[in-house]
């Protein structure tokens, strides 16, 4: 697809994106803010007053009257088209209905569970029979929906699934054994979306009726966090399943647990960004109100770097989140909506970004790791006790490590994917990269730098993120060849460069954007996070970059190579505790996140 | 049967408000606005007569600039009206009550309304005048207060608190209701309706379009100063109610000197 007009995956790579074109969550029309505050009300009508029964008590049934709430305002169809009964929203809107989701808790993973992963599949792979049975259901929440991917013995490794479904002589039906666990949602589901091997060896997508003789719901697990969600084991025992029952392909059930996860994966990226921006407002407030010496704790250097770093992190997140949703409905809005294959289409072009997707994954829910561990510590032994939700906040912010893809499986993937688009020639990455390497191993350039523009400096720093990942990856790949896969080390710390790239660019293409439309002045929080951010990011990226060369090459090659790297990474320090102060000064006033 | 529902957008009650001094106008460039909670039950019950069947139709009218259209649109047409009318008038900047219930009436007259519904009051500025003088400018029956309403054929029969207990009023059509807390539980808008509520009419009328007049506001705000800050406060301790009341007395009559 390398001559297609819409954007594709791992592209900023390669070229420049013009500001304009990316797109920001200041770019939210009417509808989607009207949207977004409906979100919260939702929360804070139906599942604040329920905390305690759901964070502490973990009543895991609570779940399924929320979801029928929630079906009800319309905050469950907004995956499913419009000719089943949904909204067809795009997916800037998705992302903001899951950002804004994420403040009621767990409910949100129950959320995530029955609108993501337990609708979308039938969404992008159903029949037009499938869809009209099920959706219309599944959109106001008369049906309740989850997915089993998962086995005892299968995790990363989906694909090793035990699970068997063999047709019975009829040729009716299916019947199926096998356990599947730790599936959201699965207590008080209709439907699940379940993956067998058909005669153990052909793996395959199914819709299973729950009412079904032979299937067993497991007990409870007791999590450490989201308690208030529903987690079981689902064990079939001669479960009969009819043969019209089979979604997509015979054998192609891979393309649906792939192509699920990917959306799952942008999904979880913004459900992360929400929480991160809800830690931050647990913490803020308290920092204002709380004295120790005489004085309130926001005042304190201390306080207001973690006040900073957490805001500027966020920013991070929201920016390649957004950039992230405008890409893929660009990518979306070149299919004509009234092709019968649309929906297939449609997750064919979300596909093409996995790489995108993998990264929001693990960033945002990094980010997320940081601001819950950082917001507690704001709070000092309050933080630790459950009196105040920062205690609840980190221990619910595991999760999101785990599961969606292991952060480790989704590092993995992000160079991966990078070379696969290379060697299926979508992506001239190769010959970028040979140029990069020239350049490190050519001689220096000896301009003068003159008085620098406006985020010039930190532009520079950007694009040479971006040449730093052509530089490793392409050398990596020379190097080790087909090998390459087994360096998870190497391929790990490209693949945090690569995201660091990914971040540091979205967020200066989003000030950009916002310098253009309202001015410097009107910008400067957004720039000010964004150059402290990218400063640190530069430090990480030569280390991580450090770390894959002198894994790669060795001798006269090493030290060429470290040298030319020297000279992209080089940067003068800026004085971090003015920009902290700067961005701390805006949150604290904002009593949360804020980039205006 | 036509419904009007008489709606303000007031600051979010979460708004913070800065002001260290005195002054002339209240900064509320940074203000959220929401509709007036007290309106929403007038919305809910309108909605709710319309639903329970027959020909009724539903009209919110709300005096303001054109930033009311969001509140417009997520808080009423979403929610179940049928239409809105804005009336749009810069003499209605920082009107009173009087002005802006001559600007309502004028609309309510103009297109003729069964039932008027509206907030017991603002919680802005919470003088709770509009519906009363509303009633009297319209000539038409007037319950405030009301926690319960049935309609009948030409009449209703509606409960309003009173102190100690409540009262229960019977009218006739039309009528002016002011609507209090408990009346009703407000829906929220479900995402699809806030997308077709985009599509239902909004009707903007300048005071010219209505050929008024508006009276001159018998009362103008001069400043707004913050609430002066809170006195240290005495904890009597009660191991000993009778001492404790003793302690509480004296104190009342020696320091506080209030009794
Ligand atoms: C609360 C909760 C809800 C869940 N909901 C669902 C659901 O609704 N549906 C569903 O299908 N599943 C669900 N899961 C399962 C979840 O997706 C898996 O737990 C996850 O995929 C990891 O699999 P695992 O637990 O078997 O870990 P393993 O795969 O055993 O991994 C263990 C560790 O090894 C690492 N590792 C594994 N393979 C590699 C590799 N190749 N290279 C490097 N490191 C590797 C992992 O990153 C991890 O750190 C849920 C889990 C939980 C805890």
């Amino acid at each position: 697809m390398s001559d297609a007009k819409y954007p594709t995956g791992g592209e900023f790579l390669l070229q420049e994106t013009d500001p304009a074109d990316c797109f920001t969550p200041e770019d939210f029309d009417e509808n989607q803010r009207m949207f977004a505050t409906t979100v919260d009300d939702f929360t804070a009508k139906h599942v604040l007053p329920v905390v305690e029964e759901l964070e502490y008590e973990g009543d895991t049934t609570l779940g399924k009257g929320l979801l029928k709430e929630a079906g009800t305002m319309g905050l469950l169809m907004a995956d499913i088209p419009e000719a089943y009964g949904g909204m067809g929203s795009n997916k800037a809107t998705i992302m903001l209905i899951s950002e804004k989701i994420a403040h009621a808790g767990s409910f949100a993973v129950t959320h995530g569970a029955q609108s993501g992963i337990g609708t979308l599949p039938i969404v992008y792979f159903g029949t037009d029979e499938q869809k009209q049975k099920y959706l219309p259901g599944i959109a106001t929440g008369e049906i309740m929906t989850c997915y089993a991917l998962t086995e005892p013995g299968s995790g990363s490794d989906a694909l090793a699934a035990a699970t068997t479904a063999m047709l019975t002589d009829d040729g009716k039906h299916y019947v199926m054994n096998g356990t599947k666990q730790y599936i959201t949602n699965a207590s008080y589901s209709e439907i699940v979306i379940l993956f067998a091997k058909i005669d153990g060896d052909k793996f395959t997508g199914f819709i299973v009726d729950l009412s079904s003789d032979g299937v067993t719901i497991g007990a409870e697990e007791k999590k450490m966090g989201i308690k208030g969600s529903s987690t079981c084991a689902i064990i079939l025992e001669d479960v009969k399943v009819p043969v019209e029952n089979v979604l997509g392909e015979i054998g192609k059930g891979h393309h649906i647990a792939f192509n699920i996860l990917n959306v799952g994966r942008f999904k979880l990226g913004a459900s992360t960004t929400g929480g991160s921006k809800m830690a931050l407002s647990a913490a803020v407030p308290y920092t204002k109100d709380r004295k120790q010496f005489e004085q309130p704790l926001c005042s304190f250097g201390l306080i207001r770097r973690k006040i900073a770093d957490v805001a500027a992190a966020i920013f991070m997140s929201e920016s390649m989140l957004y950039r992230t949703a405008g890409l893929l409905d660009v990518a979306i809005d070149t299919l004509d909506k009234k092709d019968a294959g649309y929906d297939r289409k449609s997750i064919q072009q979300v596909e093409e970004f996995s790489i995108e997707c993998s990264m929001i994954k693990v960033f945002a829910s990094e980010v997320l790791a940081l601001s819950a561990d950082e917001c507690l510590q704001m709070l000092g032994g309050y933080g630790y006790c459950q009196e105040y939700p920062l205690e609840r906040i980190y221990r619910d912010e595991r999760i999101n490590r785990i599961f969606e893809g292991t952060n480790e499986i989704n590092r993995m993937l992000v160079p991966g994917m990078i070379l696969k688009k290379a060697m299926k020639g979508e992506l001239p990455f190769l010959q970028a990269a040979q140029a990069v390497a020239d350049e490190l191993t050519g001689l220096p350039s000896f301009e003068e730098p003159g008085e620098p523009e406006f985020l010039e400096n930190e532009a520079k720093l950007v694009a040479n993120m971006k040449k730093i990942v052509l530089a490793t990856l392409g050398m990596a790949a020379q190097k080790f060849g087909m090998e390459l896969k087994d360096q998870q080390e190497v391929l790990a710390d490209i693949a945090d460069i690569t995201m660091a790239a990914y971040a540091c660019e979205s967020a200066l293409l989003r000030t950009k954007k916002k310098v253009a439309k309202d001015g410097e002045e009107a910008a400067a929080l957004m720039a000010n996070m964004f150059t402290l951010y990218v400063h640190d990011a530069m430090e990480d990226v030569s280390t991580w970059a450090r770390n894959v060369m002198a894994g790669t090459v060795e001798g006269d090659e090493l030290r060429t190579m470290l040298a030319g790297l020297r000279r992209l990474t080089k940067h003068d320090p800026v004085n971090r505790t003015k920009l902290h102060d700067a961005i701390a000064d805006k949150v604290i006033e904002a009593e949360g996140y804020t980039a205006e | 049967m036509k419904i009007a529902v008489c709606v303000k957008q007031v600051p979010d009650s979460e708004t913070r408000i800065t002001l260290a001094a005195p002054a002339a106008q209240l900064d509320d460039s940074g203000f959220t606005r929401v509709l007036n909670p007290y309106d929403a039950y007038a919305v809910e019950e309108a909605v709710k007569i319309k639903e329970a069947g027959g020909e009724v139709e539903v009209t919110a009218i709300i005096a303001g600039p054109e930033t009311v259209k969001e509140t417009l649109k997520k808080d009423c047409l979403a929610v179940g009206c049928d239409k809105a009318i804005i009336i749009s008038d810069p003499e209605l900047v920082g009107a009173d009550e009087m002005a802006l219930a001559t600007a309502m009436a004028a609309v309510i007259k103009r297109d003729g309304y069964d039932l008027v519904l509206t907030g017991i009051k603002a919680i802005d500025d919470d003088s709770g005048q509009l519906g009363i003088i509303l009633g009297e400018m319209l000539d038409m029956a007037h319950v405030s207060t009301i926690t319960k309403l049935d309609l009948g054929e030409g009449s209703l029969t509606a409960e309003r608190e009173i102190e100690g207990g409540k009262e229960i009023v019977e009218a006739s059509l039309p009528a002016v209701l002011t609507c209090q807390k408990g009346l009703n539980e407000p829906r929220l808008p479900s995402l699809p309706n806030i997308m077709k509520a985009g599509m239902k009419p909004m009707e903007t009328v300048t005071c010219a379009d209505l050929g008024l007049e508006l009276p001159t506001s018998l009362s103008t705000v001069k400043t707004f100063s913050p609430p002066p800050a809170r006195g240290e406060c005495k904890l009597i301790d009660a191991e000993d109610p009778a001492a404790a009341a003793r302690e509480l007395a004296r104190l009342l009559n020696e320091e506080a000197k209030v009794i």
